[in-house]
């Protein structure tokens, strides 16, 4: 099932300004959190839990980032998050409910930037 | 619209005062509780990111919302002026300067972007909010008037006051010059009347031992006692030993009954492991290190009226009789520990003794006390198949029964006495000890399964020893004990003896909580700390002093330098950590002697004792006052005070301000009156005037010598024998009075500092940054101090080599009967060489004897790690830069993923080998970094 979401993100027309304002913290959020975790990744062992945690609370009641659209912002941060959140074990992802199932459908719909699936179950295996 | 934001938070202020300047109402909730700041469009838009909501705000008023100038800035605020504003308030290294310099071009107009104030203005002047007060804007005017117009704008204050918002202090080095308080004619009258005054009282002659005396003030200070099993580093001596010697020649100044104590603390675990490394006995050991400990403060000129150590009789007299009472009033409980044991051995193993499977992630050679390969903290019990460091056998887990001191029993008689005394403390002594009674207090272990101890003296637990954190500050009573028989009128009177107690602030908990304590449970009356006075830590260039690592510059190798030790001492005073970490640092320590020491005190003194020789036959004319003089003795005068009342509330390093600012005074004294033009007039007044002037400056320089004396002791015997005077000025009282009176006959002057070259200082930071330097080969050995690097460059053979000759060379001078200055110092030389080639000799040994495999092996696994690593991090970064071109990304997601990869390719190139550096300074600090984590 495709969600009717339009799919160019560079055109901003259909945004409002509050929307656009989200947007542009998302994608500070990626540079400014996610990619700090990255230049130390040989070091360090990815962002910690409380970046899945605070991405999660931000996801309970939403669809995507930024307004109830789908948007560059939600692109940017799943592929900022991608290295770290992707390889995380099931029992992990399950402890995130919220930020799985936004991860799970955004790389859905962007697979063809970016294809890739993230396995994730909903029933329990542990 | 809303906004959520704490009190001091920059952030919120930013919001606001984009609000502010936008004329946006705003409605504001400061709470403590708030973790972030938000801002609450509605109900489908919070932004919790700072510089989104400031772009919000300006473009709902109206500024263009496309504007990539402004983006650019906004993008740069949060991706480099933020890290290294954050990594400098972290003490990281961090490049703020150049950061700060590209701010400089940009601030030439009164706004960032275009005529107009835009949200680039607000979000770079918010973030710059934390570090204006620090020195680092002081040379880039352009950015110091942008930032001052943005913050003396009404906007500004009306965002600040608002929110409450109070400037946190940022440490400065010369806070802004205060207004000189207008001098009044009453004051200038004190001030000459005081000048005049005859008879001053002469300093008390010291006789051994130093006792209180009742009705006098008698002050007691110890420094917390140096660990013996190594040398102490710079940022030891100015933490303890140093900082109690100048509080100490202070209070001997003010003729106040002073004893001074300090020694080794000999005892526990470190020195078993140290003599096991050695292949020395403990004892053996703790004589070996507490030479080397007497020597280096022995040079430092640290004037102890007893350095002992901690193993003697008395320390397990008086340890066990403070045991013994606390047991007999109930304070100590009995409980059972988990051990391992060591059959082969005998011995109960310390932590660091164990080796074995990492309970966590699996790894073969974790240490008992932490694991190398995941970091992680262990406790030796939970190793798997442990084995015993010495003779590789397997321990057995044995519980054992040990002792606690019950300071939650204590805890009423502790807090109150706290009450009464904390507001003497520094202010981290207090807050440290106060988050211990927070958290709650629990029973402390003070028994341990060791041979090297106290003994304990309680039937069940004769096998065993106190914890050296129980036994080692009763080591102050027992080398006061071991000074003098009668200790206890030091020990044991509350009312008449004040006590200061100097540490670095990691010795806070055992002498703020557990060795009150242990002293209440008693019940007698002992002397309890009146002032602990705690410093901060001392950083050596960039990184931190490691004794394990051998970074930086340990008490041995100051005097290898060639700088003098009084040189020495007054650089650390005036970096000590007083009130926030400081930094060591070569380039600075030149500076300083080169513009405070040399330029201005010592040319002072120099230039007006020369002028009283040559033109005055080396006899001090008569002076007589004029106003301009007289309102200069009254600006002495509250200098002088200000250096008293500083030095009374052991603030060491603010009271060296007082001094060179005399100094300074003098300095213009001499450059307004020229006494070089007025000694050649025809007039008799301005004759007059030249002898006034000049007698009146060797005043000072005498008067500045005896506040120097905490501080450079040598130096101040060297300038009162230039003087003249015996060391019966050396008694310091607040007026400034003539000591010199006219007619008295001066010494020879000389130069007293020597400059220090540039050169000089490139050498010494290269030999001492040793194991600093980053770079994916091993690191040197850790065992390795920085005299085995040093030594270990000059070859085992060339040494020799060069002690043979210059033996030869000794030999010769002294058959052909040279001058007797040149056969010394070439004696000196072969004494040098000898002490050298025995440092080499002892590095050598130090190096084969450390277990190769706890260090090679994990350093060059992760090393080729890292390669293997970044080679497919670039590998896998170039092809995202290609998809994303293909794709025809947008501009800002490409460039981005660009610096990714660029930033990789200098991470590889640093890992395999080459020259950072030469590929960019930035990521040559990248490096360094990565170099000290490991």
């Amino acid at each position: 099932m495709k969600p009717n979401v339009k799919k160019s993100s560079d055109s901003c027309e259909e945004f409002t300004l509050g929307e656009e304002a989200l947007i542009r913290q998302w994608l500070e959020y990626r540079k400014v959190v996610l990619d700090r975790y990255r230049m130390n990744s040989q070091q360090s062992t990815g962002p910690p839990l409380s970046v899945f945690q605070e991405l999660n609370s931000h996801l309970k009641n939403a669809s995507y980032l930024a307004g109830n659209k789908f948007s560059k912002a939600d692109v940017e941060v799943l592929s900022g998050l991608l290295e770290f959140y992707g390889p995380q074990s099931i029992q992990t992802k399950e402890k995130y409910p919220y930020l799985s199932r936004w991860f799970t459908h955004i790389s859905h719909l962007s697979h063809n930037e970016l294809s890739i699936t993230i396995p994730f179950s909903r029933s329990s295996l542990y | 619209m809303k906004l959520i934001t704490r009190s001091n938070n920059l952030s919120g202020l930013k919001v606001l005062l984009a609000a502010e300047h936008l004329g946006i109402p705003i409605e504001l909730e400061v709470t403590p509780s708030s973790e972030k700041t938000v801002l609450i469009v509605n109900e489908d838009c919070q932004l919790f990111s700072s510089n989104a909501s400031v772009w919000y705000l300006f473009s709902l008023a109206g500024h263009k919302k496309i504007n990539s100038p402004q983006d650019k800035w906004l993008d740069w605020e949060s991706t480099i002026l933020q890290p290294e504003i954050q990594a400098l308030l972290t003490k990281q290294p961090h490049q703020l300067v150049s950061v700060l310099e590209h701010l400089e071009k940009s601030t030439r107009n009164k706004f960032l972007i275009g005529n107009s104030l835009s949200a680039a203005d607000v979000v770079v002047f918010s973030s710059l909010i934390e570090i204006a007060n620090g020195k680092l804007m002081d040379n880039l005017p352009n950015l110091t008037k942008w930032y001052k117009q943005m913050y003396t704008s009404v906007q500004f204050k009306a965002a600040a006051f608002k929110m409450d918002f109070k400037i946190k202090e940022t440490h400065t080095d010369e806070p802004i010059e205060e207004e000189e308080v207008a001098i009044g004619q009453e004051e200038i009258e004190e001030a000459v009347k005081h000048w005049t005054l005859g008879n001053i009282p002469k300093p008390k002659s010291i006789i051994h031992p130093v006792l209180p005396v009742e009705g006098e003030r008698n002050i007691l200070i110890t420094s917390a006692l140096p660990y013996v099993n190594n040398f102490p580093h710079l940022g030891n001596i100015i933490g303890c030993v140093l900082s109690a010697d100048v509080f100490a020649r202070y209070c001997r100044l003010r003729n106040y009954n002073t004893l001074y104590i300090c020694g080794t603390d000999e005892y526990g675990t470190a020195t078993e492991t140290k003599a096991l490394e050695e292949g020395l006995t403990p004892q053996q050991i703790c004589d070996k290190y507490f030479k080397l400990h007497d020597e280096v403060y022995k040079w430092f000129d640290i004037s102890f009226d007893h350095f002992g150590r901690t193993t003697t009789a008395n320390q397990t007299k008086i340890a066990q009789d403070i045991f013994l009472k606390l047991h007999r009033n109930n304070y100590l409980t009995e409980d059972t520990m988990e051990q391992l044991l060591c059959e082969h051995c005998k011995i109960f193993l310390a932590d660091r003794f164990v080796e074995g499977t990492c309970p966590l992630c699996g790894y073969e050679d974790a240490r008992g006390d932490q694991c190398d390969k995941c970091g992680k903290l262990v406790n030796a019990v939970e190793l798997k198949l442990p084995r015993c460091k010495m003779c590789r056998n397997t321990p057995v887990t044995k519980t054992s029964k040990h002792l606690f001191l019950n300071l939650p029993q204590i805890e009423d008689k502790l807090t109150s006495w706290m009450d009464s005394v904390t507001t003497g403390w520094t202010h981290n002594a207090r807050v440290i000890a106060n988050s211990w009674i927070k958290e709650g207090l629990k029973p402390r272990c003070i028994t341990r399964d060791l041979k090297w101890g106290t003994p304990v003296p309680l039937e069940g637990y004769t096998d065993k020893v106190f914890y050296v954190w129980f036994d080692a500050p009763i080591g102050y009573l027992s080398i006061t004990a071991c000074y003098t028989e009668e200790w206890e009128r030091w020990w044991k009177n509350r009312e008449q003896v004040v006590h200061y107690e100097f540490m670095a602030k990691d010795n806070v908990p055992f002498h703020s909580v557990v060795f009150p304590s242990s002293q209440l449970g008693t019940h007698d009356p002992y002397t309890l700390v009146n002032h602990l006075i705690a410093t901060e830590y001392l950083n050596y260039e960039d990184g931190k002093f490691s004794k394990s690592r051998g970074v930086g510059v340990f008490g041995n190798n100051a005097q290898e330098t060639g700088i003098p030790a009084d040189v020495w001492r007054f650089y650390l005073l005036y970096v000590r950590p007083e009130s926030q970490d400081s930094t060591f640092s070569w380039s600075d320590l030149m500076t300083k002697n080169n513009t405070e020491l040399l330029n201005n005190l010592g040319n002072f003194a120099n230039r007006a004792l020369s002028f009283l020789e040559k033109n005055y036959d080396s006899c001090v004319p008569a002076m007589t006052l004029g106003q301009e003089e007289k309102m200069l003795l009254v600006r002495i005068n509250r200098e002088l005070k200000q250096y008293i009342s500083l030095l009374e509330n052991a603030k060491l390093r603010d009271a060296i301000k007082p001094i060179f600012s005399i100094s300074r005074l003098g300095n213009q004294l001499m450059q307004a009156a020229q006494p070089w033009v007025l000694i050649k007039s025809t007039k008799d007044e301005e004759k007059m005037r030249a002898g006034t002037v000049i007698g009146l400056c060797a005043n000072i320089i005498c008067q500045l010598s005896v506040m120097l004396l905490p501080y450079m002791p040598n130096l101040s015997g060297k300038l009162q024998e230039q003087l003249g005077v015996t060391s019966d000025v050396n008694h310091l009282i607040p007026e400034f009075t003539c000591r010199l009176p006219a007619g008295h006959r001066i010494g020879k002057p000389a130069p007293l500092f020597q400059k220090i070259e540039q050169s000089l200082i490139d050498e010494l930071k290269q030999r001492f940054s040793g194991a600093q330097v980053g770079s994916a080969a091993p690191p040197g050995n850790p065992a390795a101090t920085p005299v085995a690097e040093e030594a270990a460059s000059d070859s085992l053979e060339n040494l020799a080599l060069k002690v043979a000759q210059q033996g030869d060379k000794v030999r010769q001078l002294k058959a052909a009967k040279a001058e007797k200055s040149i056969v010394t110092a070439a004696v000196a030389e072969l004494l040098d060489l000898k002490k050298r080639l025995a440092a080499a000799e002892e590095a050598t040994k130090q190096i084969h004897q450390a277990p190769p495999s706890a260090i090679e092996k994990p350093t060059t696994t992760s090393s080729s790690n890292d390669l293997e690593n970044l080679t497919k991090q670039v590998a896998e970064q170039g092809d995202k830069v290609r998809a994303l071109k293909t794709a025809k990304a947008d501009k800002a997601s490409i460039d981005s993923a660009v610096a990714v990869l660029l930033d990789l390719k200098k991470q590889l190139a640093l890992a395999e080998g080459k020259d950072p550096a030469q590929a960019n300074p930035a990521a040559a600090s990248k490096g360094k970094k990565k170099g000290q984590q490991k």
